[in-house]
């Protein structure tokens, strides 16, 4: 089948770069017009530390980064391609002035799939300032803002997007940031209320084949607030956000809408001896209270409950089950179908249960990591074994494999073809 | 021999002299006494050595060397606070690391509490999150240093059993050597040794030397502690400037340099919140 990329590209290539090079320029100023501060010691005179010369001049800039190159048996476009290459190069801007505000940026220029010609990825996942004015922190700009105690099923975790086509190796490295002004009011040194504006909507990124297309809400009104305790026997937090749904809602015309959701949640966790307790929940409250539009989610009560063991010698293992109610369920048409299995609502409850056993060896040089997902109730399921060495601490690398498996009525079912194994290495700067 | 025996009627001219001759004589015998009847107990030791570096607080940065049996190194530069709890026991710990790349923004805050397990966080740059984490267990690697967690906090005196198996001395300073086994199985799991041999300085309670055997009885670590420096002149703290650790069993070794450090700076708890270790 012939599959076309519907590709939405909101900031260019171009620009990404100019950004990073914006940023390293006025770094390069600050580093040359301020002295050390005290909150983040200055980094040793080069020849006490580890790195190249050009490595410690950028360190001293605050600047770091990495050039990757990998070998991907598949993308995660949902195609027929194989034996993707892909090679980027990652930087970072981390910088505290003398006067108490910090810089932070960091992006990406990366460019895949070198056999058929490739095509280029770019980003800035993020691009703030924050500073700290007595019990109140402050961040505004581009940035990732990640809730939630779970092991990554987290559904209260619903503010900024992730990129489900980037070619990342590491989990969590397809976030990135939406523009918002979040400020935290520390109550005490264990309690903090946070509240966030977003003033521009950035939805999860996805490929979609040809014949569908998307439409972004162009809004600045996306808020969120969170209640958080951290510090004492139990870390736990209350949040509500309102605004729109990242993953999006598919018409009956094939277009990926995203609608207003209001979410209601709470995480804690708290550890016991040698075990690690965490729940998380969230109700999400959709555009189509009664369940009457079939092509618009129905509210849903989404809760994961997991237990962590440590079991000594650097091994570690998580069981997490997770369910999701749908309210004011009713068997989704023909029609609506697709829509329901994409949107995890084919049926009233939905049942699963996650594992992830890791283990690090050679004094933390090796981590290996087995992790695997399925779904009680259907068949679909997730297998992901991980492997990341450190070769030196310049040279890491990565590989893995994601297989994914599962009836055509399950997400795992459809992300089938998204099957991979990779191999990644990244030279640290 | 006492003055009524003497048949001696003191005036208080001689009650002064024979007080001075008397505690004269104390001193010497004092002096003279077999040093057993003055001996510490290898408890008292070990309560000594526990406290020796427990200072108010502390800032510092540290040099962390870790060289594997071929000799290839990774290097990890660190900066971190520490404050002790009004206990005088339990310490806060915040460790951020600065170098390498890789791990560069990772910061950790780990709560001591000598009544319960101990309380640790982590934040992550690459998951924006902080994480609380499993504590119970003290015998897996330090960061991935030859020291364990158990070996950076220390070892809860009232944990374990002390035996004084010698005296001698290491680079020319005379030592107690005391040997520790767990009370209980579990300690012995938690903390991965069964036993435990310390060189502890006479004159200042420091441990300058140290091996520890694996659950199993088979020699696993040994640990050097030099360049000591008295931080707190009042209270007579005293801080290490190289601590090295080689893993016999595996040929790997950590060497971790103190560049700086200060005491008694008044550190703010703001250093131990969840709230500081998300600041970039």
């Amino acid at each position: 089948m012939s599959m076309t990329v519907f590709s939405k590209p909101r900031v260019s290539g171009a620009f990404c770069i100019s950004w990073l090079v914006l940023f390293a320029a006025t770094s390069l100023k600050v580093a040359v017009a301020q002295e050390a501060n005290d909150m983040a010691p200055p980094v040793r005179d080069a020849a006490s530390s580890s790195g190249s010369v050009v490595s410690n001049k950028l360190h001293s800039l605050g600047l770091t980064g990495s050039l990757r190159g990998g070998y991907w048996s598949s993308n995660r476009l949902y195609d027929d391609v194989s034996n993707v290459g892909t090679g980027s190069t990652w930087l970072k801007l981390d910088k505290k002035l003398d006067n108490g505000i910090g810089l932070f940026a960091e992006g990406f220029a990366s460019r895949e799939d070198f056999r058929t010609g490739g095509h280029s990825r770019n980003r800035i996942r993020e691009a703030y300032v924050e500073t700290r004015s007595g019990a109140f922190d402050i961040r505004v700009g581009k940035q990732i803002i990640a809730w939630g105690r779970t092991d990554r099923l987290n559904p209260t975790d619903n503010l900024t997007p992730r990129d489900a086509r980037l070619m990342a190796a590491d989990i969590d490295e397809d976030r990135f940031g939406s523009m918002a002004s979040k400020v935290s009011w520390n109550m005490d040194s264990f309690t903090s209320l946070t509240g966030v504006w977003l003033p521009e909507f950035q939805p999860n990124r996805v490929f979609l084949r040809s014949g569908f297309s998307e439409t972004i809400p162009n809004s600045n009104r996306q808020w969120a607030v969170k209640l958080d305790q951290s510090g004492k026997d139990i870390d736990w937090s209350v949040s509500y956000f309102d605004g729109y749904d990242l993953n999006g809602d598919l018409s009956a015309a094939r277009v990926l809408q995203h609608y207003r959701t209001q979410v209601i949640g709470v995480d804690a966790a708290t550890t016991r001896g040698a075990y690690r307790f965490a729940v998380e929940s969230a109700y999400t409250r959709t555009e189509d209270s009664a369940g009457t539009n079939e092509f618009i989610k129905n509210p849903f009560l989404y809760t994961v409950f997991g237990v962590e063991r440590d079991f000594g010698n650097n091994t570690s293992g998580i069981v997490q089950i997770f369910n999701r109610t749908v309210t004011n369920y009713s068997q989704p048409s023909s029609a609506a179908r697709f829509h329901a299995i994409l949107t995890n609502q084919l049926d009233r409850t939905q049942n699963g249960i996650s594992v992830r056993i890791a283990k690090k060896w050679w004094n933390e040089t090796l981590e290996t990591e087995l992790s695997g997902l399925s779904l009680i109730d259907r068949n679909g399921y997730s297998v992901r074994p991980r492997m990341t060495y450190l070769w030196s601490d310049q040279v890491k690398i990565l590989s893995g494999y994601e297989y994914y498996q599962g009836s055509s009525d399950t997400l795992y079912g459809l992300l089938h073809k998204n099957s991979l194994l990779f191999i990644e290495m990244r030279y640290f700067y | 021999m006492s003055f009524t025996s003497m048949n001696i009627k003191p005036s208080a001219y001689s009650f002064n002299r024979l007080r001075m001759v008397s505690l004269r004589a104390g001193l010497i015998v004092a002096l003279t006494l077999p040093a057993a009847a003055w001996a510490l107990t290898a408890v008292e030791i070990m309560d000594k050595n526990f406290v020796v570096g427990k200072y108010a607080d502390s800032t510092s940065e540290t040099t962390m060397t870790l060289t594997n049996k071929s000799g290839q190194q990774r290097v990890r530069k660190t900066f971190g606070t520490s404050k002790l709890d009004a206990n005088g026991i339990d310490n806060k710990r915040m460790t951020r690391f600065l170098e390498p790349t890789d791990v560069k923004g990772t910061v950790s805050l780990l709560v001591e509490h000598s009544d319960k397990d101990d309380d640790i966080w982590i934040y992550l740059p690459s998951v924006k999150k902080v994480r609380r984490l499993i504590s119970s267990n003290k015998k897996d690697s330090f960061v991935g240093t030859d020291f364990s967690y158990g070996d950076v906090i220390g070892h809860k005196v009232k944990e374990w059993n002390h035996t004084i198996v010698k005296e001698e001395e290491v680079d020319g300073k005379p030592c107690y050597v005391i040997e520790s086994t767990p009370k209980d199985a579990t300690i012995k799991t938690n903390t991965g040794y069964s036993k435990r041999i310390g060189w502890i300085q006479k004159d200042n309670f420091v441990t300058v030397k140290a091996v520890s055997y694996d659950e199993a009885g088979e020699l696993l670590k040994e640990a050097k502690y030099s360049h000591w420096k008295e931080v707190d002149t009042v209270k007579h703290k005293w801080q290490a400037g190289i601590l090295e650790a080689k893993n016999l069993q595996t040929g790997h070794s950590t060497v971790i340099a103190i560049d700086q450090f200060k005491v008694n700076n008044g550190v703010k708890d703001d250093f131990f919140t969840t709230r500081y270790m998300e600041q970039q």
